[in-house]
């Protein structure tokens, strides 16, 4: 970024108390809790992890969990033994077994499940296939992505079955982008759902080569030298202060543990590392657009994430 | 050794060669640090080559040889040891926001109004600078001087001028809150505590002296700032709306950064009644900074200035050889003839001189210099001690007020203006101002020695009690 040391050090310091003179202030959105969780199935090993974390998220939420069977062309006896067997591990909450739907699709399924109980928070499963994560999609499953393209309510997809899946909900890493709709909204739907209790961390992700392109593409000169990955860094802390003094606020008021952190790397690649090595849970928020490259960058990040990811 | 009175062997024969060779070897090397023709590191080790191989070869080493020259490196490494100590400590903790976050807040308190802003940007400076040291204080200071000056439309000259003179001031608070200030310390082996009666008062007087100055000479510059910056309301709304907040990370570390940094300054207090050195509290401070406030020690360790470490290893190298030929005996036999045994020609010829030097050459090899010879004078007159050393502290420090070069704070603030503003304050208009205040800063420093000496209100320094 600089002939010097001194400037390097010059620009840090600035960047800092530009993040205090630009941030603005965030109003972080009150969401009720949702009196219904939706908790869809679908036979596989991920059930027991869909149980594990609906059986949280209800008893958090004080909210009645509403079971449902997502895979097709399953007799109502087998559909019913094994809605009562995930029942089981919900001791303790109020459940409700959702009418059977008959759509062949799984993803119709769940969002008509979802649509008829009004239920406001949905959780599934979203297969993670270690050794197919670099095939891309494949990796995710096709009814995750149509679900995830439907709802229009939170939803936290369980992956692999963690050891520490049970504390996940302790440790949410969320995700954002400076700038972002709906970054507010995941935040608070993150307070909201772990707590004053919760460790929270807040990561930013400073993608060089990202950027460089988008510049390139804008038609603006891209001077190579100036994207140093401390100048990068810098800029990012700079724009990233209403997000950070939200966060930090809410900490405050609640007496709550908030940890920012801002990181250079591929985005993907960076978030689902930090969220799967500290067996978080990951919030990421989920641009409306679902034809966005930040749509497609955050299901990219759910695919290489082995931990239960919320998506906003 | 080579005294003219009161030695104990006054039949020491001068070597004047090596005296000359040397002398003229750091001379050179002086200049090349005073005129940056080599980075100023550079110079200083090559000067350090040059003075090793000529006192080699003048056998000045004796029977030790080379492992002299370690022995001078070792005699100062607790300097060295502070250095780091404090960098590592200073980079850690201000990663936590804790300084930002005190700064942001202190300027919301000034609503904007430029009078004000001025008078807080003065204290802050003063705050930091005391705390954090010259080179971090005064970087921090102008880094929020231009972000502050960008949003309400402000002119950040008279607030940089005033973070570049005002720090010099700030460095004299304690023993730790300049490099010159810790070499004084540490060599005329001064108690932490002697520098509240012997160089807090002048850090403060000389301070205000400074604001003062600075602000009956820039009110007008203020009142128009102030003035073409819109509407009051709209100032105070938008400083309201700084947002301190926003440069925490983690709440939890930046408390562990405030306690750490409080019991590191607690522990630079007691050091010498607990028996350790400064370099002990600072290395202790800088590794409890990196295990409880998530410092990076990579990050952190690279942060230290290696080249002000090479910097220091040259200079203490070739004062070490010049030492070793009694030139700096001598320059201490003459500077004793010169004053006649007057306490008052002695302290104002030494002030005065190491005042105007250290505007022109840094003043860290000034101090360096001076160092030995007052030692040396102190050793043959103890009397004289205690305000030698006192105005060595004072003149060392706010020497550099008299020119843009003088300081690393100048330095820093001018360079600051010129990256972000590109615009350059030229010599002359730096020196309407430093140079004014520095004549009545070197008032008050040689008159505040003389009188404080000739009251008797100087606490004896230990070194040379007895001697």
């Amino acid at each position: 970024m600089s002939d010097t040391p001194l400037d390097d050090d010059l620009h840090e310091a600035m960047a800092r108390f530009s993040a205090a003179a630009n941030a603005e202030k965030v109003e972080l959105p009150v969401i009720e809790p949702p009196a219904k969780v939706l908790v869809a199935f679908d036979q596989s090993n991920q059930d027991d992890s869909v149980a594990l974390l609906a059986k949280q998220v209800c008893t958090r939420y004080g909210a009645t969990a509403v079971l449902t069977l997502a895979t097709p062309g399953i007799d109502v006896e087998t559909r019913r033994k094994h809605l009562e067997a995930m029942q089981a591990k919900l001791s303790g909450l109020t459940c409700e077994i959702a009418p059977q739907q008959d759509d062949e699709d799984p993803a119709d399924r769940i969002i008509d499940a979802k649509r008829d109980s009004g239920a406001k928070f949905l959780i599934m499963p979203a297969p993670y296939l270690e050794d197919l994560n670099t095939l891309g999609r494949d990796s995710l499953g096709s009814t995750t992505e149509r679900v995830l393209a439907r709802a229009t309510v939170p939803v936290l997809l369980a992956r692999e079955a963690r050891d520490d899946l049970s504390s996940a909900l302790d440790r949410p890493l969320i995700k954002l982008h400076v700038r972002q709709r709906e970054a507010a909204k995941a935040m608070s739907i993150s307070f909201g759902l772990c707590g004053k209790s919760a460790a929270y961390h807040m990561l930013f992700v400073v993608d060089a080569g990202a950027m460089a392109e988008a510049m390139a593409l804008l038609g603006h000169d891209v001077d190579e030298s100036k994207l140093t990955d401390q100048a990068l860094l810098d800029d990012a802390q700079a724009a990233a202060g209403s997000l950070v003094a939200a966060g930090q606020h809410w900490a405050t008021d609640n007496g709550a543990s908030l940890n920012v952190s801002f990181k250079i790397g591929s985005d993907p690649d960076v978030t689902a590392r930090e969220a799967n090595d500290g067996g978080h849970l990951l919030v990421l928020p989920c641009p409306a657009d679902r034809n966005s490259s930040a749509y497609s960058r955050a299901l990219t990040v759910l695919r290489l994430s082995s931990v239960p990811v919320l998506m906003v | 050794m080579f005294v003219a009175s009161g030695g104990e062997s006054s039949a020491f024969e001068p070597a004047w060669v090596p005296m000359a060779v040397l002398g003229v070897i750091m001379v050179i090397t002086y200049l090349f640090i005073a005129f940056e023709r080599l980075h100023k590191s550079v110079s200083a080790i090559i000067g350090a080559i040059a003075a090793v191989i000529a006192a080699m070869a003048f056998g000045l080493f004796g029977s030790g040889g080379y492992n002299h020259v370690h022995e001078i490196v070792g005699h100062d490494l607790n300097i060295l040891g502070v250095i780091i100590g404090t960098s590592i400590l200073v980079d850690t903790v201000g990663g936590s926001g804790l300084f930002h976050f005190i700064a942001i807040r202190v300027v919301k308190i000034t609503h904007g109004e430029p009078q004000k802003l001025f008078l807080f940007v003065c204290v802050l400076t003063f705050v930091f600078v005391s705390l954090l040291t010259l080179a971090p204080g005064s970087l921090l200071m102008a880094s929020l001087v231009l972000v502050i000056c960008k949003t309400l439309n402000y002119h950040p000259k008279p607030y940089l001028i005033a973070v570049a003179i005002i720090a010099n001031s700030a460095a004299l608070t304690t023993f730790s809150s300049g490099i010159a200030t810790l070499m004084i310390g540490t060599a005329a082996e001064i108690p932490y505590v002697h520098f509240f009666i012997g160089s807090t008062p002048l850090a403060f007087a000389t301070a205000i002296i400074a604001y003062l100055v600075l602000s009956r000479m820039y009110r007008k510059t203020l009142v128009e700032d102030g003035k073409a910056a819109g509407e009051e309301s709209d100032r105070k709304l938008k400083v309201a709306g700084f947002e301190e907040w926003a440069l925490v990370k983690n709440r939890k570390i930046f408390w562990r950064s405030a306690v750490v940094l409080g019991a590191t300054v607690i522990g630079f207090a007691t050091a010498q009644m607990i028996g350790v050195g400064l370099d002990f509290i600072a290395m202790a401070g800088g590794m409890a900074a990196l295990l409880f406030c998530a410092g990076d020690p990579e990050k952190a360790i690279k942060k230290v200035k290696w080249t002000v470490i090479l910097f220091f290893v040259g200079l203490f190298v070739i004062i070490g050889c010049v030492k070793s030929t009694g030139l700096l005996e001598v320059t201490a036999d003459s500077l004793i003839s010169l004053g006649g045994g007057s306490t008052v020609i002695l302290v104002s010829v030494i002030g005065v001189f190491v005042m105007l030097s250290s505007g022109f050459v840094d003043n860290i090899p000034v101090t360096a210099t001076m160092l030995p010879i007052l030692d040396q004078i102190a050793k043959e007159s103890p009397a004289l001690a205690a305000p030698l050393f006192w105005v060595l502290v004072g003149a060392s420090n706010l020497g550099g007020n008299g020119t843009p070069i003088g300081s690393v704070s100048a330095v820093v603030a001018l360079h600051a203006l010129e990256t972000d503003r590109g615009e350059k304050v030229g010599w002359g208009e730096f020196m309407k101002a430093g140079m004014l205040i520095l004549l009545i800063q070197g008032v008050v420093v040689i008159g505040y020695v003389l009188i404080m000496n000739a009251l008797g209100a100087f606490p004896e320094l230990p070194k040379y009690a007895g001697t």
